[in-house]
């Protein structure tokens, strides 16, 4: 949990680090939504140039996309695998018992897993460029709008920050916890599902006991600290709004237009 | 039975093949009498917590051999049939009272045995005693473990731990946080179990004065290498050592030192420190 | 007379499933710029009473006067604003995962100036030595800095008052007797005052004055000297009695003519050498 969430920031101050991050999720969130108006070969191309562009200006290193790309892969294979399979239209190339195998189902299912590789790669850019914290404050600066109908913005993007600080402490107790009942003769993940069920309560209760320790202890700290709900406070992170910002709008924009001139 | 431990060559990386690697025990070789008191100390990240997770296998070495008793654990011992060596070592991690879970004390002492597949008879003579051990009344048997004091629970921790009747007792840090008196009960029931019942008794700890006053032996980490395995009194009237590996001097030294140096010679060292003060007093009144 | 900077009058708490008072018609006062420790065994009242201090709970009865402000419902904030509490687990008082964003927790609730904020933060850090780990992650430094990162953002708001509970016991005895140096030389450098919750012999020593409790009562309000004079038995306390101490008595038991008062390491080895060179 630990390297899934904190592992993947990899502080290269590269251009794309230094962009504001509500910016950035926006942005990302942008072309996500636009991988799926690409219907063509030439506009997939496009995006896949833009991202390896992207990349390259981010000083990713490749390997991160594939560590990123591992844990799905047999999701990715086997929906590509039912879009070949079960599509229908197109010329038939092969054909047995119900399943056709048509030229627009491979069509459909190299899209399909173009559309895959594209939104992992500008997640894994995201993440790789963005710490949680910036994160956290780019989501709760986009959430800003909700303030109207009294969402409490504040206070939940607080809640985020507290919960990402917590994680490696989590962590590190769930270890220890794990050893301990280990060394108590547990073993964790044996026998049939009802016995690895139950060899979890050990580890949960007191992680459960813990977690409600730790928040009794830091509600009182955040008090004495002149912490009080739903009140105003400042913020020690600034995100400037940068000229970079700006132009990668522009390059949003554009590449709408190029990818709408090159559908089908 | 022999129950000796015996490093070969130990060697353990965190977080191997990625840029974050690092060395936690570097060529560890170590022998570990049946039956001692030993005290494992150094620096915050030297290496004593990965040093003890080898001996009941919750850490697997990358190369070397780790022998407890009759058990071999290698890079490639395989993860079942670890029950036994774990029967045989008990494990006190630090603020152990974190792994308390069951609904009464009774029930969390009796999990350990119950794993390692003690009868129902057995488990409640064990239960009984070790409570006794540890200090915990028999009315706080039946109550939830998080009713209890800060103090009560690490005794109850250490109770689960006690109940499997280990042969060898591992203890990171038992008396971090308590009080004094706390501090000493736990530090007397340790040599007790050590003494009545012939445990080896494997302590990681910082307190250098309960370190002086109850080990047979120390072992001194630093930076995943073993730098010392001696007695106590030679590591603790060395003035140089002690600053070298970074240790605290024990109160008794100190004030040993103190005296030597205003030509107020004893004839033994002795770091227990009652000991030091009738040392002291016999002294003065033989003149 | 000195400025008195904490005033307790005839204190009172009961918690609400306990049917006996936690703190028990307390009186006693502090003056700035005095380091005072609060002792007695768990349970005794200690951490019930900072709670008080600090408006986190409030009392059945009795006065708190803090910096000539008697706390009420209305003037928490200016009271929390007098008083930085340096808790036992630091990590239960991290709120952030950077240390320079948890320093300026305490400046962000009083909603400073995010400009004016980075130069506190920073001359924060600087005070403590833990400038240079501006950027990492709390959760992952040693007990001894984690403290410190704490300390810093309590002295970030400038506090009158430094409150430690039990702020070192769960630190090796090195980084113990760093923190509590360098909260000695704050101390001194911008004239706070110190009250401490604390088991460490050590850090009693520092104190000009020991208040003990026992069950919410107070037992003895004195100096740390007179503490082992005036108790016949301190470790039912909680307290180690220092090895000087035990010394002294023994001597004193088996008929040697030594000084009837607390006396130190040196003073006691003094005494042995010179009695000695004598014979």
């Amino acid at each position: 949990m630990d390297n899934f969430i904190f592992g993947r920031y990899l502080p290269m101050g590269s251009i794309i680090h230094k962009m504001n991050p509500a910016a950035k999720i926006f942005l990302c969130f942008y072309f996500v939504i636009l991988v799926f108006f690409a219907n063509s070969f030439f506009s997939y191309f496009a995006m896949s140039l833009f991202v390896i562009i992207l990349i390259f200006l981010s000083k990713s290193p490749i390997k991160m996309f594939f560590k990123g790309i591992m844990p799905l892969i047999w999701i990715i294979l086997f929906t590509i695998l039912i879009q070949i399979l079960f599509s229908s239209g197109g010329d038939i190339i092969y054909k047995i018992w119900i399943i056709n195998i048509t030229t627009l189902g491979i069509k459909n299912a190299m899209f399909l897993f173009m559309r895959f590789i594209l939104i992992i790669s500008i997640s894994t850019i995201l993440t790789i460029t963005t710490d949680p914290l910036e994160i956290s404050s780019g989501i709760s600066i986009l959430l800003n709008p909700l303030k109207k109908i009294k969402f409490p913005v504040e206070t939940f993007s607080l809640m985020i920050s507290i919960a990402l600080r917590f994680v490696p402490t989590l962590t590190d107790e769930t270890k220890t916890i794990m050893d301990a009942q280990r060394s108590r003769g547990v073993d964790f993940g044996s026998g049939g599902l009802i016995k690895r069920i139950k060899s979890f309560i050990p580890l949960l209760i007191p992680l459960f006991v813990s977690a409600f320790k730790h928040a009794d202890s830091l509600s009182i700290a955040m008090e004495s600290r002149g912490y009080k709900i739903n009140s105003k406070r400042t913020h020690y992170q600034n995100y400037k709004w940068s000229n970079f910002d700006t132009i990668s709008f522009f390059v949003a924009i554009l590449l709408s237009i190029i990818i709408f001139m090159l559908r089908n | 039975m022999d129950n000796s431990i015996l490093f070969k060559n130990v060697t353990y990386k965190y977080q191997t093949n990625t840029p974050f690697q690092h060395t936690a025990l570097d060529n560890i070789n170590l022998k570990i009498k049946p039956g001692s008191f030993v005290s494992i100390v150094g620096k915050t990240g030297s290496g004593k917590s990965t040093l003890i997770k080898h001996i009941n296998a919750l850490l697997k070495p990358n190369s070397g051999t780790i022998n407890v008793g009759e058990f071999t654990i290698k890079p490639n011992t395989n993860n079942k049939n670890l029950k036994k060596l774990r029967r045989k070592v008990g494990m006190v991690f630090q603020f152990p009272e974190q792994q308390l879970f069951a609904n009464t004390v009774k029930e969390d002492i009796s999990f350990g045995p119950l794993n390692f597949g003690f009868n129902k008879e057995k488990i409640s003579n064990i239960i009984n005693k070790v409570s006794n051990l540890v200090g915990i009344d028999d009315s706080l048997l039946n109550k939830s473990p998080f009713e209890l004091s800060g103090g009560q629970q690490r005794r109850v921790a250490i109770a689960d731990v006690l109940a499997t009747n280990p042969e060898i007792l591992i203890l990171d840090e038992p008396t971090a946080g308590l009080d004094p008196e706390g501090k000493k009960f736990i530090m007397t029931l340790l040599k007790q179990l050590n003494e009545n019942q012939n445990i080896t008794i494997i302590l990681v700890s910082h307190q250098m004065d309960d370190v002086a006053k109850y080990s047979d032996e120390v072992i001194v980490m630093q930076d995943g290498k073993l730098v010392q395995q001696c007695y106590p009194d030679e590591l603790f009237t060395n003035v140089n050592l002690l600053k070298k590996y970074d240790l605290q001097m024990p109160i008794s030294v100190k004030i040993n030192l103190m005296l030597n140096e205003k030509d107020f010679k004893l004839n033994d060292l002795h770091l227990d420190e009652d000991e030091l003060i009738d040392a002291i007093i016999n002294k003065l009144k033989e003149c | 007379m000195a400025d008195k900077i904490i005033d307790v009058k005839n204190l009172n708490f009961k918690y609400d499933d306990s049917n006996k008072n936690a703190i028990n018609d307390l009186s006693f006062s502090i003056n700035k710029g005095e380091w005072v420790s609060i002792i007695g065994k768990n349970g005794s009242g200690k951490t019930t009473l900072i709670n008080l201090l600090d408006g986190l709970i409030k009392s059945n009865k009795g006065k708190i006067i803090v910096d000539s402000l008697e706390i009420n419902n209305k003037n928490l904030d200016e009271i929390r604003d007098k008083i930085g509490i340096v808790f036992q687990n630091p990590l239960n008082q991290f709120v952030s995962s950077t240390v320079k964003e948890d320093v300026a927790f305490g400046l962000e609730n009083r909603q400073y100036e995010t400009s004016k904020m980075h130069k506190i933060v920073d001359r924060s850090l600087m005070e403590v030595d833990m400038f240079k780990y501006k950027d990492n992650n709390p959760s992952k430094l040693s007990g001894g800095q984690q403290q410190r990162v704490a300390l810093a953002g309590v002295i970030a708001i400038l506090p009158k008052i430094i409150i430690l509970d039990e702020s070192t016991s769960m630190l090796d005895p090195k980084a113990k007797k760093m923190i509590i140096n360098l909260i000695n030389k704050l101390r001194i450098k911008n004239n706070l005052t110190v009250l401490s919750i604390t088991h460490d012999m050590n850090e009693i020593q520092y104190s000009d004055r020991v208040i003990l409790l026992k069950d919410g009562t107070m037992i003895k309000n004195v100096s740390p000297l007179r503490l082992f004079n005036e108790l016949d038995n301190v470790e039912n306390y909680g307290l180690e009695v220092p090895f000087a101490e035990k010394l002294r008595l023994k001597l004193q038991e088996n008929g040697f003519n030594i000084s009837n008062d607390y006396i130190n390491n040196e003073e006691i080895v003094k005494w042995i050498t010179q009695y000695y060179s004598k014979m």
